[in-house]
């Protein structure tokens, strides 16, 4: 394989993934796709398979059915070339307590030939984590920070980031955690991370896909997803006896002759369609990612309940 | 749940409610299959302990029960984070005063452990004809539950003291339970002694325990806090880690060593010493059981195999965390599975040497100490002794044979490790039961012929063809795990040649011990055989990597 093939190619691709664990299907059918150099949230509430796909990734759990690969590699078959290559912070923050910091990053060190110990030494700085403090006496934020640190010395192509922000308060995420992303990205590599948290999602992706019930529901460039997405308040001259149906409208809440769709698709046919039906649009703005993603949620609930 | 004590006796036993099922249920279970045993024994051998004499290992379901309830009685909980733990913390919050909650689970721990040894002893072995003595086992056992719960929960602070503590305890109270149980065995007037004084601590050791859990309630006792940071700042200086790692499998033979390279080693030393230390208990039982001078000795040899297959599994966990599976913090190093195996033998390898190289000194003091020769008081026995202290080619035997089991020991923990591998809890218990019943069996179907050599020569031709059955069987395994870690890629052509070397440097070393044991144990030829095709190396070096592969990409 030759360098500009490697370069062109997505750092991720997942095709017709699917794993089930008993009785419980956590992952449904998932394609996904990620470019190089973006930052790539994926988000989704608890329990809607975010982790599980992530774990995928690093090759912790094998396809049960379709195909995984990360630089092109299997990462099952490949271990070595793949996680050689990527940086992971988990959830848990399985760091073992019994460790100094010192160790810790020389620990971690032996295993990345491309270890950087200058950048290590200035995140450990700007961190602000003491070499002599043990791991288990870590505050949360701090158990976080020492994750991210050796994650990312070793200057990986990929950074993959599993609910980030979880035990971080809102100065540690802001200030420390989106910069580190973005400076990643900025680089030419790639972020591919897991929140609930949208606003935060919002703020530093190019790129996300939302997960719902083990499916990914929607995916694609931020911005796109915005332009897509119409959130229209809707008067009518009478009140309706049912609640209107309208064209592509994921969420409709209202009463009486007052009514607010969050609708996907083509604007003009949806104000043309509620022209029909006596409604006029007498408000209109761009949904946030939190209504786009509850909206797009409870059409997926409510469908899956059918 | 009505009362605090109800709710800490339902905790007790709806934490391991199956196994504590299992175990209710092997009580009448055995009792039944002893029976059909005990019809099978002639008549003039069935009185007094006749059975026991026939079959010793039909002891072992109880001895392992009595761990289990040990081991649940100690009512610990980890913290992943904190490592080790003593007494629940979640019990800390309730409204019930330090006195009660160890009052009870004491209480419990007592109550079950009696009950336990009353029913083994009335309902399985008094229906066999085999009478143990109740009065001073009954109270020794109850005071090693409380010996036992109060250094789990009062040394929680101090988890290598606990070690020690626990180890020692084990070693001192076993035998003396053992020695105390058979009827007018008194060990030369040692045993009654050792008794009363264990006995009459008990209430000074049950307040004290209560005084240290209450002290870990209000967040540790003060008083020890400057004297383990003393501890702690030496251990550091001794230890720590202050220079890069050369490569990655340097930095991981590092983690695997300073967390249980070390403990490993300690533990071969004291278990190879400890089995010296109780040849004169198992000469002392060896007369009253029947049991020929040879198998005395050779179960000092027999004892570092176990050991070293409890320590594999030990080895074969990525930390002290609760979780045997990988985490992880381990599963995406870069690093391939087979090269994590191959380091995790490395430091086996390393650690039994070092602990038979510990041993040997203890080993050595030990059979100095006048009183351990004293004890040794069987004639048969001492007449094996003299023939490895004063022939030359006794010494050498003797070499072979440490040599051998020191290999051996290495065997088992690869065993271990294999098995650990897997991080499937339900899977070791199984794949553990399954191997503790064939070497039971194994042994005892060894012990019963060599007590009916009339009938060996009906029995050989089947136990040959049983033999290579079994080989043929391990050889397969063998290839077939070799086979598959080539394909997959688990390892390098290298490493494949190193793996091949090492089962067959255990291959050799087992041809050299079987060869020891026929040329001076008077044992008969196929039961030799028997016991070395049993302990034949099969496919685990190579099965080890496809255990950790499954284990890392589930």
């Amino acid at each position: 394989m030759n360098t500009t093939d490697t370069h062109s190619k997505p750092v991720i691709e997942v095709e017709a993934l699917s794993r089930r664990f008993d009785l419980k299907l956590a992952l449904n059918d998932i394609h996904l796709t990620v470019p190089r150099g973006c930052v790539f949230g994926l988000v989704g509430e608890n329990g809607a398979g975010k982790t599980t796909l992530i774990k995928h990734l690093l090759g912790l759990l094998k396809a049960q059915s379709g195909t995984v690969r990360v630089f092109g590699l299997d990462p099952v078959a490949a271990p070595v070339d793949v996680l050689g290559r990527l940086g992971y912070v988990s959830e848990q923050r399985d760091l073992p307590g019994w460790m100094r910091v010192d160790e810790l990053l020389r620990y971690t060190a032996a295993f990345y030939p491309r270890w950087d110990h200058g950048y290590a030494e200035q995140l450990r700085r700007e961190f602000v984590l003491e070499p002599d403090a043990r791991i288990r006496n870590l505050s949360r934020g701090e158990l976080a920070k020492a994750g991210l640190l050796v994650a990312l010395a070793h200057r990986p192509e990929l950074l993959v980031l599993d609910e980030p922000s979880s035990g971080l308060d809102p100065v540690v995420r802001r200030d420390i955690l989106e910069a580190i992303i973005r400076t990643v990205a900025d680089e030419g590599r790639t972020v591919f991370f897991s929140s609930h948290l949208l606003d935060e999602v919002e703020r530093v992706s190019d790129r996300l896909a939302m997960m719902v019930e083990g499916r990914v529901i929607l995916s694609g460039r931020l911005e796109e997803i915005r332009a897509n997405h119409h959130q229209l308040t809707l008067r009518f001259n009478a009140v309706p006896i049912v609640p209107p149906e309208l064209p592509g409208v994921l969420r409709l809440t209202g009463a009486g002759q007052e009514w607010t769709v969050i609708a996907n698709g083509a604007r003009a046919e949806l104000v043309e369609a509620a022209g029909r039906l006596g409604a006029k649009v007498v408000a209109e703005r761009s949904p946030s990612l939190d209504e786009i993603f509850v909206a797009r949620a409870s059409v997926k609930k409510s469908g899956a309940q059918n | 749940m009505r009362t605090p004590a109800l709710a800490i006796g339902w905790s007790l036993w709806a934490r391991h409610r199956t196994a504590n099922g299992l175990l209710l249920a092997a009580i009448p279970f055995c009792a039944l299959l002893y029976r059909a045993f005990f019809a099978l024994i002639p008549e003039r051998l069935a009185g007094g302990q006749g059975f026991l004499r026939e079959l010793p290992l039909t002891l072992l379901p109880m001895a392992l029960s009595f761990i289990w309830v040990f081991y649940v009685c100690g009512q610990t909980e980890n913290d992943a984070r904190k490592g080790f733990t003593g007494f629940p913390e979640r019990l800390f919050v309730l409204p019930v005063r330090t006195v009660g909650l160890v009052a009870w689970h004491t209480l419990f721990g007592v109550a079950a452990i009696v009950f336990v040894h009353l029913a083994w002893a009335w309902l399985v072995f008094r229906p066999v004809g085999v009478h143990f003595e109740m009065r001073w086992p009954l109270l020794l056992s109850a005071s090693a539950m409380m010996l036992f719960q109060g250094a789990v929960w009062g040394l929680a602070s101090f988890p290598w003291v606990r070690t020690v503590a626990l180890v020692a305890g084990g070693l001192a109270i076993g035998p003396l339970l053992v020695v105390t149980s058979i009827p007018g065995f008194d060990a030369h007037g040692l045993a009654p002694a050792c008794v009363e004084g264990t006995v009459a601590a008990m209430p000074l050791i049950w307040v004290i325990t209560v005084m240290l859990v209450a002290a870990e309630r209000r967040g540790g006792w003060q008083p020890w806090r400057p004297m383990r940071r003393f501890a702690q700042r030496i251990f550091d200086r001794a230890i720590r880690r202050r220079s890069s790692f050369a490569s990655a499998s340097g930095a991981l033979a590092w983690f695997e060593w300073r967390r249980k390279g070390w403990l490993v080693m300690a533990a071969v030393a004291v278990g190879v010493a400890g089995a010296v230390l109780m040849l004169p208990v198992h000469a002392l039982l060896g007369g009253p059981m029947g049991l020929p001078p040879w198998a005395t000795l050779l179960q000092a040899f027999v004892w570092p195999l176990f050991i070293g297959a409890c320590l594999g599994w030990f080895l074969a966990r990525p930390d002290f965390s609760g979780d045997i599976a990988l985490p992880p913090f381990h599963a995406i190093k870069p690093m391939s599975s087979g090269q994590i195996v191959l380091i995790k033998l490395r430091v086996a390898m390393a650690a039994t040497v070092a602990g038979w190289v510990l041993a040997l000194p203890l080993t050595l003091a030990i059979t100095i100490w006048p009183k351990w020769a004293e004890l040794c008081h069987n004639e048969e026995f001492q007449e094996v002794l003299r023939w490895i202290r004063t022939d030359g080619s006794g010494a050498w035997w003797l070499a072979g044979m440490v040599a051998v089991t020191m290999v051996m020991t290495w065997q088992g923990m690869v065993e271990g490790i294999s098995i650990g591998l897997t991080g499937r809890v339900k899977l070791i218990g199984w794949m553990t039961a399954i191997r503790l019943a064939s070497i039971v069996a194994v042994v005892s179907v060894c012990l019963w012929w060599h007590r009916r050599p009339e009938l060996l020569p009906r029995v050989a031709p089947w136990i040959y063809a049983g033999l290579v059955l079994v080989m043929i069987w391990k050889t397969a395994g063998l290839i077939r795990s070799l086979g598959e870690v080539r394909r997959r890629g688990l390892w390098t052509a290298k490493q494949l040649r190193l793996g091949v070397g090492l089962w067959s440097g255990v291959a050799a070393a087992m041809v050299l011990g079987t060869a020891l044991i026929l040329w001076k144990v008077p044992v008969a030829t196929p039961l030799v055989l028997l016991g070395a095709v049993c302990l034949w190396p099969g496919g685990h070096i190579a099965q080890g990597v496809i255990h950790l592969a499954g284990n890392r990409h589930r």
